[in-house]
């Protein structure tokens, strides 16, 4: 028998084999492949999973911001409005000068123009503490190492904060609702949040002796 | 043939232990997955309740008084005091249970010592002074005021409120917020 007829009679064997057991070798690596297949499913499933849960402690860190900006804000609502009851004449004169202001500097002619020039910052700017040149005000946010030596906002992590004062008013300034407005940024956040209290205000004299 | 077939059925053992190596470390890593996310979903819980007993015990604190806040810093003794203990029915503690979870409240009330500077008032005497007119105002700057138990008694109580949730699985943060009562009936 030489080598041609030897590789003839094995061919022939092998056709014998895959007449009688199947196609084995198309089988080969079937289990391999299943398992990696289950396997990246597992995969795909736990990285959705750890995803949405990180998702979800993020959204509870902005939550704690939230809360915690809406707190401070009320806090300063309290102390400005203190200022006011503190300090009632100086607001009220401070911000009918501000309208006046304003009203001559539009150019209404209705309004006599001033006996003395504008005082520059204007008192309403001074009440407020909001003016060029002021970086530290408890309205409008301390200097970080008078904030640190007062221990005013810590352990707070507030960027920034402001408060804006407006009066609504009503029968010639007797009666008025006055508009607090605090604004608060807290640190690594880009949103400004702003928060607005109301309070119905109105005004009685004191008559000398009573 | 026989020699084929002892090499095809090695080969399957081979392949079958490798695949089953493969679906049990497949199979603990998704274990590992689902514990830590079961623990990550417990923790939140328990941070969201944490948030409520925060919202909670501030806005009871915050309601109060300016009077009542400042007679428990003179009962405490000091001008800051950390309050571990209940309060006017207000629940604080180092172990406060809300049904199976456990979190430490505390609240710390403290004299905030504040100033308003630049202060101003109308400068008298103005012979053109009217009253109804502002064009006729003159303003001058007064002496700023400050309210720190020297000059002027304090006048601002600082409110922190912190809540930690304790005796969990894993160590979780402290939620913590702070706010301010003013003396506004005086």
């Amino acid at each position: 028998m030489n080598s041609h007829d030897k590789m003839q009679v094995s061919g022939n064997e092998r056709a014998d084999e895959t007449v009688k057991y199947g196609d084995n070798s198309r089988r080969n690596g079937m289990a391999l492949v299943i398992v990696l297949a289950f396997s990246s499913i597992l995969l795909v499933l736990g990285v959705v999973y750890l995803r949405t849960f990180s998702q979800s402690t993020h959204i509870s860190g902005l939550q704690l911001d939230q809360i915690q900006a809406e707190f401070f804000a009320r806090g300063m609502q309290n102390i400005a409005t203190f200022k006011i009851k503190r300090f009632p004449d100086f607001f009220l004169r401070a911000y009918r000068y501000h309208v006046y202001q304003n009203r001559v500097n539009a150019g209404d002619t209705d309004v006599s123009p001033p006996s003395n020039p504008f005082p520059n910052p204007s008192p309403f700017q001074k009440f407020t503490g909001a003016y060029p040149g002021r970086t530290n005000d408890l309205l409008q946010h301390m200097h970080p190492t008078e904030d640190s030596t007062l221990g005013f906002s810590t352990p707070l992590k507030v960027a920034t904060w402001s408060t804006s004062f407006n009066l609504r008013s009503a029968e010639d300034f007797n009666r008025a609702f006055i508009e607090i407005d605090v604004y608060v940024q807290m640190e690594g956040r880009d949103l400004v949040s702003q928060y607005r209290m109301s309070l119905d205000a109105s005004q009685t004299r004191k008559l000398p002796g009573s | 043939m026989r020699q084929n077939s002892r090499l095809r059925a090695g080969i399957s053992l081979i392949e079958i232990m490798l695949a089953f190596l493969i679906l049990v470390t497949a199979t603990f890593s998704a274990a590992g997955v689902i514990s830590f996310g079961h623990r990550g979903t417990v923790a939140d819980f328990r941070q969201v309740e944490a948030m409520q007993i925060l919202i909670d015990r501030m806005n009871k604190l915050m309601n109060m008084h300016f009077a009542s806040l400042d007679s428990f810093l003179t009962s405490a003794g000091g001008n800051e005091y950390t309050f571990n203990n209940d309060i006017e029915g207000i629940v604080l503690g180092d172990e406060v249970k809300i049904d199976k979870n456990t979190y430490r409240v505390h609240a710390t009330l403290k004299r905030q010592a504040i100033a308003f500077e630049s202060l101003m008032e109308l400068d008298f005497p103005n012979p053109a002074y009217v009253s109804a007119s502002p064009s006729t105002w003159l303003f001058k700057d007064r002496p700023s005021a400050a309210f720190d138990g020297v000059a002027n008694p304090y006048k601002i109580i600082k409110i922190t409120v912190s809540v930690k949730p304790v005796g969990g699985m894993t160590d979780e943060r402290e939620f913590t917020a702070v706010s301010y009562v003013a003396d506004l009936e005086s």
